[in-house]
């Protein structure tokens, strides 16, 4: 579903160039999980902008779903992230001006699609937050932002799911619960996870550690193993 | 993306920003309302002069000269209108002195309205008591119908005797001001009327004197004015015959309302477009807070487009809900004063004025907020489409590439030459006129321009040295000059334009008021004399200089025309037909002039162009006002026709000249050397100085008793009405001045509002670091106080450069400054924007520390 070949990206140029990313070969399968990890610095966010779509690297190429993002204009690629990818962040970004219910909607709703309500209502009951729909992001707590989060990265059935860090502003308990979420409504999409946690790694199938923006070492777990 | 759904999120991003936002549509509304009702009650005040057009001329039509309309082209003309079924009626118009019987009062320029048949012909003028001014009442023992003013100042009343030169009369009415009638005009000499039979007895109409003769027709229903003056237009010209419709009488009126009323239309323009700027202001403000919400839009997969729509469609709501509650409020504000604005026109217009509801006024109030706010409002919007969708992962997100930055400065550039033309199609369509436009624009966009570079040399400034500042408060509220988001400048922008128009107005105002100030002004004379005839020349100079008189001037006039210019007769083809457009320029060609002769050359004239003669040349030669020559196409050494009252008299031109018209002496347009000239009859006119208001009435008493029919024109009475006028308009002029000001006001109180949750949560950091609410008050008025008085420092400084440049190119006037007024405006302002931004910010300095514990 996603595959990235030789992807390297710099920023600046000449003298004041740096390299953050280089040689990157990276493949996931529809139901697949893969973490990448890495300490600060080392590219992990900046791969995951690269494979959203949301950066365009300065070699190699990204494709997903059989689709190549350079080949796709700016506004294509917007449509095509809204088709095919969704997204979780480690600060949440739930639109602030729309309740749980509005954010859950807003991917299907760009998509054209109508009669999103009854959809996007099953999944907030799904995460458990159906009484919280007609909520707004200031008024729930971290953990419920980050199911509405969830929920909304899923109401299109995208075949990729893109997580930054999602558990990196929740406790033990809640960041569990989110990502067994995560992992149950996205069964059926090829998911990416940036994180730094080496026990969320160890729950997805293959574990990339990244390092000065390449590929250190792949490891492949057994799923649910941590 | 569908409308609906744009429109949706447009609704949703205004949740949890409505109290900014309402700053906003405060800002567009204001201006609107200021456009409106400027609209409103210029429309109110011309329907009224439009529906009143046939009653305020008393007739269909007018034929006027100053030669008697009986024989030729008149008498021709006037029988056929009266085969038509035309009723006429004929005035005699002079002016000249009216003076009380009694001892101790008066005299007063009046100007004797000499009426032959039933006046007016249409309406009616209402007398105390009534029917003073039937024509059989009238014609029997002389009497006269007096203009309330002039009752009032001499102290006169039904039954009195007064004398018009030579004839005493009795006072047998005192005319009633209303809809349509003499008494609602404004002028210097107030109308009396008597009938014609007994004008002879006056002795007032000499040769040489200064006589108007008018015939007025009533036509049968169905009679076209217009059509039938298009006919006879020509030929009435050629004959020295004005003929006026009542559409143009009502018309030359509303040329001096048209005036006023742009004047006023570019400053509520200018208050618009100050709401315009506060728009731009609030939503660069608006725009910066919703940069993350436009990334997730992106990473959800929606288009710049979608997102350019999305916040467009909030601008232009934002726009469009300001604009409607602005035409509202300018729509019905003039209605709610209607009994103010009656007042404040009083005796300056000669009617009633009705206002109602303008729709027209409304919508052109509703398209100009409509537009200027949009236009403005998208300048920042272009920014929100352009956000990249990678700012929701990370922060520092490397700037585009070249072309994606040539494109987006491409679309910054376009949308700021749209803001530019919707600046000048405004002022276009406010001022009609291509030079006003220009000035308008010019100065406006000028003044924005070197206000935002003082408020970036501002920044500058403080973001160098408030550091160095002592004290921690200051050095803190100098340095939120330049925090992030701060719109220091558009705030500058918007106080500054605002004390730059007021101090600019209050100069104006000042610097006008001084010009007319005759009896503070030592270099000017404060009376003249008109209709000195010749025997009596010698006698009412000597009685000048006895009542100590300065600066006496005695300048000969003789009434003449232009009749050939290098032989050829002057072409009075082309000109205007319609009286209420004609030009100055069309009535070189036609009009009657005063021609004066004398040996040398006076100060309050330049020869620009050939040798003006010493003493008594051989030949007749002539010196012509510039402007004239080069109307009429004449140049020197052609030889110039003039018809004096009949005869021929041929002049060389032999230099032209500028004329000061400001320095109040005697001096004429065409002037001639002493020859053949001198033996034309004529007058003289005087100008003179005498400071002891007693000594002039005295002075004016006994040129009178002895010469009645002389006028005395005191020019501190004139400079007294016209000041009264002057304030009146200073009054409407002032209200928009507070409305710029209140504007000012409010877009400082939308960036405030803007950047409360900065501020809050800045406020609540402090607090855990130590501080009181003391010293976070403290910070906020010194950061408020320095970027009001920074503003009104610059707005200032700009007023008196721009008005000093102004006063004397365009009134001939060095510029006076009113310290006392532009201290209070400083003073004002300062405390005014202050006051709003504490009032706003209250709830900064009670902001709990626990909140940062919260974020």
């Amino acid at each position: 579903m996603i595959e990235a070949r030789q992807v390297g990206r710099d920023y600046g140029a000449g003298r004041r160039k740096l390299t953050v990313l280089d040689g990157i070969d990276l493949g996931v399968a529809r139901g697949e999980i893969v973490a990448i990890t890495g300490p600060s610095g080392s590219g992990k966010s900046t791969l995951l902008g690269l494979l959203a779509g949301l950066d365009r690297p300065s070699r190699g190429r990204v494709a997903i779903a059989g689709t190549e993002l350079a080949s796709l204009d700016e506004d294509r690629l917007s449509s095509f992230r809204g088709r095919h990818i969704g997204f979780v962040f480690q600060s949440f970004q739930l639109l602030t001006t729309l309740s749980a219910l509005e954010n859950v909607r807003v991917p299907a709703e760009l998509l054209g699609q109508r009669n999103v309500n009854a959809p996007a209502s099953a999944l907030l009951d799904r995460v458990g937050l159906a009484d919280r729909a007609h909520h707004y992001p200031a008024q729930l707590s971290g953990g419920e932002m980050q199911r509405v989060a969830i929920a909304r990265a899923v109401i299109t059935s995208p075949p990729v799911i893109l997580a930054d860090e999602p558990t990196g502003n929740l406790d033990s308990t809640a960041g569990d619960a989110v990502l067994a979420l995560l992992f149950e409504l996205g069964a059926d999409s090829a998911i990416v996870l940036v994180t730094h946690n080496p026990e969320i790694a160890a729950r997805a199938d293959r574990e990339i550690k990244l390092r000065d923006g390449r590929v250190e070492d792949v490891v492949a777990h057994r799923r649910g193993a941590a | 993306m569908r409308p609906a759904l744009a429109l949706r999120y447009a609704l949703a991003q205004t949740r949890r920003a409505r109290g900014s936002l309402a700053f906003c549509v405060a800002s567009i509304a204001v201006g609107v309302a200021a456009l409106t009702a400027v609209h409103t009650l210029v429309a109110g005040v011309q329907e009224s002069m439009t529906s009143e057009a046939r009653t305020l001329l008393g007739a269909d039509l007018s034929m006027s000269s100053n030669q008697p309309l009986e024989g030729g082209v008149a008498a021709d003309l006037t029988a056929g209108l009266r085969r038509g079924g035309g009723e006429t009626v004929d005035l005699v118009e002079t002016q000249s002195m009216l003076v009380p019987v009694a001892a101790g009062r008066g005299p007063r320029l009046v100007k004797i309205r000499a009426l032959r048949g039933r006046y007016p012909l249409y309406g009616s003028i209402a007398t105390d008591p009534p029917g003073a001014l039937d024509p059989a009442r009238l014609a029997g023992a002389p009497r006269v119908v007096l203009h309330p003013d002039v009752a009032r100042q001499l102290r006169l009343a039904t039954g009195d005797k007064v004398k018009l030169g030579e004839l005493e009369l009795e006072v047998s009415g005192v005319l009633v001001p209303g809809p349509g009638s003499p008494a609602s005009g404004f002028g210097f000499a107030p109308p009396v009327f008597i009938h014609a039979d007994h004008l002879a007895a006056t002795g007032l109409i000499r040769l040489g004197s200064r006589v108007d003769y008018l015939r007025l027709f009533r036509m049968p229903a169905g009679f076209d004015a217009e059509a039938w003056k298009e006919d006879n237009f020509q030929r009435a010209v050629d004959a020295h015959v004005g003929i006026r419709t009542s559409r143009e009488a009502a018309a030359s009126v509303q040329r001096f309302l048209d005036r006023l009323s742009r004047f006023l239309a570019v400053a509520g323009l200018a208050v618009l477009l100050l709401g315009a700027l506060g728009v731009a202001s609030a939503t660069h403000a608006f725009v910066r807070k919703r940069l993350d919400s436009a990334a997730i839009l992106r990473c959800l997969g929606a288009t710049p487009r979608e997102v350019f729509a999305v916040f467009a469609l909030l601008v232009f709501g934002v726009g469009l809900t300001g604009s409607l509650i602005g035409a509202g409020l300018g729509a019905l504000a003039p209605l709610a004063l209607e009994g103010a604005v009656g007042r404040l026109g009083a005796q300056m217009l000669p009617t009633q004025i009705h206002l109602h509801l303008d729709l027209a006024a409304a919508a052109r109030g509703l398209g100009a907020g409509i537009l200027a706010s949009s236009v403005f409002g998208l300048l920042p919007v272009v920014r929100i489409a352009r956000v990249p969708p990678l700012r929701a992962l990370r922060r520092d997100v490397e700037p585009p590439p070249w072309l994606a930055r040539l494109r987006d400065a491409a679309i910054l550039f376009g949308l700021l030459a749209a803001a530019t033309g919707a600046i000048l199609l405004l002022a276009a369509a406010e001022t009609r006129s291509r030079s006003m436009t220009l000035y308008f624009a010019g100065a406006v966009g000028g003044a924005i321009a070197l206000l935002a570079l003082i408020a970036r040399g501002a920044m500058v400034v403080t973001r160098r040295l408030a550091h160095r500042a002592p004290g921690y408060h200051l050095r803190q509220g100098l340095a939120n000059l330049h925090r992030p988001g701060n719109q220091t400048t558009s705030v500058l922008v918007a106080i500054g334009l605002g004390t730059f128009l007021v101090g600019s107005l209050l100069v104006v105002a000042r610097s006008i008021e001084n010009v007319v100030a005759v009896e503070l002004r030592e270099d000017l004379p404060n009376v003249f004399l008109v209709d000195i005839q010749p025997a009596d020349r010698a006698d009412v100079e000597a009685m000048v200089h006895r009542a100590g008189a300065r600066e006496v001037v005695v300048a000969p006039m003789i009434a003449a025309r232009l009749a050939k210019v290098a032989g050829r007769p002057v072409n009075t083809h082309g000109i205007e037909r319609d009286a209420s457009r004609r030009t100055f320029d069309d009535s070189m060609r036609t009009r009657e002039y005063f021609v004066t002769y004398r040996d040398a050359p006076v100060e309050s004239e330049e020869v620009v162009a050939g040798t003006f003669w010493r003493g008594r040349p051989a030949r007749q030669e002539v010196s012509l006002d510039q402007r004239l020559g080069e109307n009429l196409g004449i140049h020197l050494d052609d030889v110039l026709t003039l018809d004096i009252q009949g005869l021929p008299l041929d002049a060389v031109v032999t230099s032209f000249r500028t004329i000061r018209w400001q320095a109040m002496r005697p001096n004429a347009m065409v002037v001639l050397s002493p020859g053949p000239i001198e033996q034309a009859p004529g007058m003289f006119i005087a100008s003179f100085r005498v400071d002891q208001p007693d000594a002039r009435a005295r002075l004016a008493a006994d040129l009178i008793a002895h010469h009645p029919n002389l006028s005395v024109i005191d020019l501190t009475e004139i400079a007294a009405q016209v000041r009264d006028i002057l304030d009146r308009i200073a009054l409407v002029v002032s209200g928009l001045a507070l409305v710029i000001l209140v504007t000012g006001a409010v877009i400082l109180g939308g960036t405030v509002a803007a950047t409360r949750a900065t501020r809050v949560r800045e406020a609540a950091l402090l607090k855990v670091l130590g501080a009181r609410r003391r010293d976070l008050g403290r910070i906020l008025v010194t950061e408020y106080l320095a970027l009001a008085l920074l503003a009104v420092a610059a707005g200032g400084l700009l007023g008196q450069v721009a008005t000093r440049l102004a006063m004397p190119i365009f009134f001939d006037a060095e510029a006076s400054m009113p310290a006392g007024a532009l201290a209070i405006l400083a003073v004002g302002v300062v405390a005014l924007n202050v006051g709003a931004a504490l009032l706003i910010g209250r709830g900064v300095v009670r902001a709990p520390a626990l909140q940062i514990l919260r974020e």
